[in-house]
């Protein structure tokens, strides 16, 4: 294994699944990339920066940018410096899967938890299609 | 009032759109003729729609009181008049679209003209791309924005002087044919003069009270989807003339999904914020009709009013209602034209300060002349 890609937003789920991915890379000895998907903002963000004429994009790649920067320290403190932080936009599942592919990653990890229930049940869970479609292995941690 | 404010224009907006409206006056000026025939016509298409609109909502009065004494003649003869008004009607809706289609393309066209010659004078195409934020995509600008900027100030004010008239022409009809009515209260009677205009305010001011609150968000939603909209273009329009392999790997491919999850968001946003003010607008659409007709009810049961007269003063009530409506019905326009009347202001700015450096060198050279 040389590769892995871990998935984070920053939330439990999400670290519970970078320890569990730095564990993984530091018994293989594979290069750890991290991979965090933007654009998980509510309503309320959205209204209230509207009304003060706030610059979205902005916001969400400072708000990208602060998971990555969170989640490398973490992997460092546990051992693992992260061989690369990347952040994807789009619909989650779709853009770590287009990211195995092009970092030709080994292995994914990624946490359960997934949207709100609507959304899950409309569009299915990210770990589920992840699980489904990766040409790699897939570890979900819970 | 927030809402007010939000659509309204505020001093520092007013000031970041003087540069349109200052190109938009030396075009209309060098086409005054024209400017001012085709405006004095759409006014006087305006009256005219008021004075069939009035002899329609008559016309619908004398309709019912025939129809209440089963006179079948009154009802042939009010069947003949309804022909020729209902021709007018047409003949006024169709010239008014000729109208104001007219009159904004030749601003548009006006303006358009206007502004190419000056972007494309002296080579100034090539050095305004980047100069300041705000002048990118200028094709775009010219394109689309011009035709958003020229297009709805036309709509919004002819709508806006039909809904005034309209208005108080029908208060008139709800003051005349409504008149007053008697409330018994604590054994007194008291007599309410004009209580269908004061319904008609009150209803009105309840439900533009609904969606002020309701809807406050919406302007500004809709302006960071369009400010969105154009930075999504921006951000595609960069990878033009790149080599295939550096623009895909490239920052530019995650700044491209980034103003693409931008404008989407925006976009769901502006779903919530349309279903929101459905829920008002949609139940008013149903509840307005209703409501005058219980108003004029209890006039109606004690004889004091005629069939004719319940439906020609609900009608009235309605066409009042509908037109205080206005802002609300066209916030959405006014957000769009002012996030394009901006975007054109910012390349006419730009436009004005490459004139201004031109210009510099020479003033120089003949000062030292």
């Amino acid at each position: 294994m040389k590769r892995i890609l871990v998935a984070t937003d920053g939330s439990d789920g999400g670290n519970r699944a970078l320890d569990a991915a730095v564990e993984l890379a530091g018994a293989t000895g594979a290069a750890l990339n991290i991979v965090t998907i933007g654009g998980n903002v509510t309503g309320a963000d959205l209204r209230k920066l509207a009304d003060r004429g706030g610059d979205l994009s902005k916001s969400l790649q400072t708000q990208a940018d602060k998971v990555l920067k969170q989640a490398a320290v973490r992997a460092t403190r546990l051992g693992h410096r992260p061989a690369a932080l990347r952040c994807e936009w789009g619909d989650p599942a779709e853009a770590i899967l287009d990211l195995a592919r092009r970092d030709k990653a080994d292995a994914i990890v990624l946490g359960r938890r997934g949207r709100g229930r609507l959304s899950r049940l409309l569009m299915g869970s990210v770990s589920q299609k992840v699980a489904s479609l990766a040409p790699c292995t897939v570890v979900v941690v819970p | 009032m927030r809402f007010l404010r939000q659509v309204g224009l505020t001093f520092e907006q007013q000031q970041e759109l003087q540069p349109f409206w200052a190109s938009t006056l030396a075009v209309w000026r060098a086409r005054r003729p024209a400017v001012l025939g085709l405006g004095a016509l759409m006014i006087g298409i305006v009256l005219l729609q008021l004075l069939v609109q009035v002899l329609l909502n008559l016309w619908n009065r004398n309709f019912f009181d025939a129809l209440e004494r089963r006179d079948a003649h009154a009802l042939w003869v009010q069947i003949q008049m309804f022909v020729p008004l209902a021709a007018g009607s047409i003949v006024l809706a169709a010239t008014s679209v000729w109208g104001r289609m007219t009159a904004q393309r030749g601003w548009r066209e006006a303006l358009t003209r206007h502004v190419i010659g000056r972007w494309l004078a002296n080579g100034r195409y090539a050095r305004l791309n980047g100069m300041m934020r705000g002048t990118e995509n200028p094709e775009y600008r010219i394109a689309s924005d011009i035709r958003v900027a020229t297009d709805a100030p036309v709509d919004l004010a002819l709508a806006f002087f039909a809904s005034i008239i309209t208005a108080f022409t029908f208060f008139g009809v709800l003051w005349t044919v409504g008149g007053s009515i008697d409330v018994p209260l604590f054994g007194e009677t008291l007599t309410i003069p004009g209580y269908l205009v004061i319904g008609v305010i009150l209803y009105s001011t309840l439900m533009s009270g609904l969606m002020t609150v309701v809807g406050h968000h919406l302007a500004s939603v809709i302006e960071r989807l369009n400010q969105s909209d154009a930075e999504l273009r921006e951000a595609a329009n960069a990878f033009r003339g790149e080599p295939s392999a550096t623009a895909a790997d490239g920052g530019k491919r995650a700044d491209l999904s980034l103003k693409l999850q931008a404008a989407l968001l925006w976009w769901r946003e502006l779903c919530w914020q349309l279903m929101r003010t459905t829920l008002i607008s949609h139940g008013n659409l149903l509840l307005a009709p209703v409501v005058a007709w219980v108003l004029c009810v209890p006039k109606y049961l004690s004889g004091a009013m005629s069939l004719g007269e319940l439906t020609q003063t609900a009608a009235a009530f309605v066409t009042v209602q509908g037109a205080f409506n206005w802002l609300v019905d066209n916030y959405q326009r006014l957000a769009d034209w002012r996030s394009s009347a901006h975007r054109v202001s910012t390349l006419v700015a730009a436009l004005d300060d490459l004139e201004a450096k031109e210009a510099a060198p020479r003033s120089e050279a003949l000062a030292d002349a």
